[in-house]
């Protein structure tokens, strides 16, 4: 079991800064892209197959199978790389009863409701409320999109 | 045929700006670019305004930058889904190079592909001097 090699809110999923940064300094062997959108589009699923490079295994699963994969002996939790959409998933996980110390903040787009937090992060009330639930939960919040710079708490940008 | 090049930052304007210097000012080009806060809606917005723009009737080669980077993610999305459609990914200038040169001579993207792919990569090399 152990813990969960690092788990990440993107909601690019699988991109750039995935395959080239993150994954060369996780040694991570599988990506869990917990995700009802993606699971349940063919579209998206092909998609995240051609995103992933060799060598990488690939599950693409609703959030609610994803917790329970999580949670089973089979996985190998220091090798695994969880990619979440949203602060909503990363949520649900948790109370599906995945045990997460730390999740890192990657992209949380834009959109014509939210404000900018940071260069990659930003985020409506309801986000906040989310991110404030986890942080409850004694979750470290790291606002960081690539290995190569220094983290910084997610709340200490917004208070 | 239409080209796109679509790409992290800014190289894509970046490229086209270089390749310009050497060829001539270049029709039927549009760039793309994807920069830090660009929601992957937004990214597909700008492919679905130069695939309109360009029209499909010809073809369109689209250019990516990085595989499995958004980009080239969402360029083969278009791929599968709209005919008339070719994405290449990796790309370097003697690859644009040739595709822009040769575009108006070959017009089947299979065929324009496989010469780009091959310029692409007799362009990359070490300088001997000894």
């Amino acid at each position: 079991m152990g813990k969960i090699g690092h788990v990440r809110i993107d909601d690019r999923l699988i991109h750039g800064q995935i395959v080239a940064a993150w994954l060369s300094v996780l040694r991570s062997n599988t990506i869990v892209v917990a995700d009802d959108k993606a699971a349940a589009e063919p579209f998206q699923r092909m998609l995240l197959e051609m995103a992933c490079p060799p060598g990488i295994a690939l599950k693409i699963l609703p959030v609610a199978e994803a917790a329970a994969w999580l949670c089973s002996p089979e996985a190998d939790l220091p090798k695994v790389l969880v990619v979440l959409r949203n602060v909503e998933s990363a949520l649900a996980l948790v109370e599906n009863g995945v045990a997460i110390e730390e999740i890192n903040v990657g992209n949380v787009s834009a959109n014509a409701r939210k404000t900018k937090y940071s260069k990659s992060v930003w985020l409506d009330e309801a986000d906040i409320a989310n991110f404030a639930r986890l942080k409850e939960k004694g979750i470290y919040l790291e606002v960081r999109v690539v290995p190569n710079e220094k983290g910084t708490e997610l709340f200490s940008l917004i208070e | 045929m239409g080209i796109i090049i679509a790409a992290h930052g800014t190289m894509a304007p970046a490229a086209l700006e270089l390749v310009s210097m050497f060829l001539g000012e270049q029709e039927r080009v549009r760039c793309i670019d994807f920069q830090p806060g660009d929601s992957l809606d937004v990214l597909g917005e700008r492919f679905q305004a130069a695939i309109q723009d360009l029209g499909r009737e010809e073809g369109i080669m689209i250019l990516t930058d990085l595989k499995g980077g958004s980009p080239c993610n969402v360029a083969s999305l278009y791929q599968k889904t709209t005919e008339g459609i070719q994405v290449l990914h990796g790309f370097n200038i003697p690859m644009l190079l040739e595709i822009l040169e040769l575009r108006e001579h070959r017009g089947d993207l299979k065929e324009l592909a496989e010469a780009a792919l091959h310029a692409g990569a007799q362009g990359m090399d070490k300088i001997t001097t000894d």
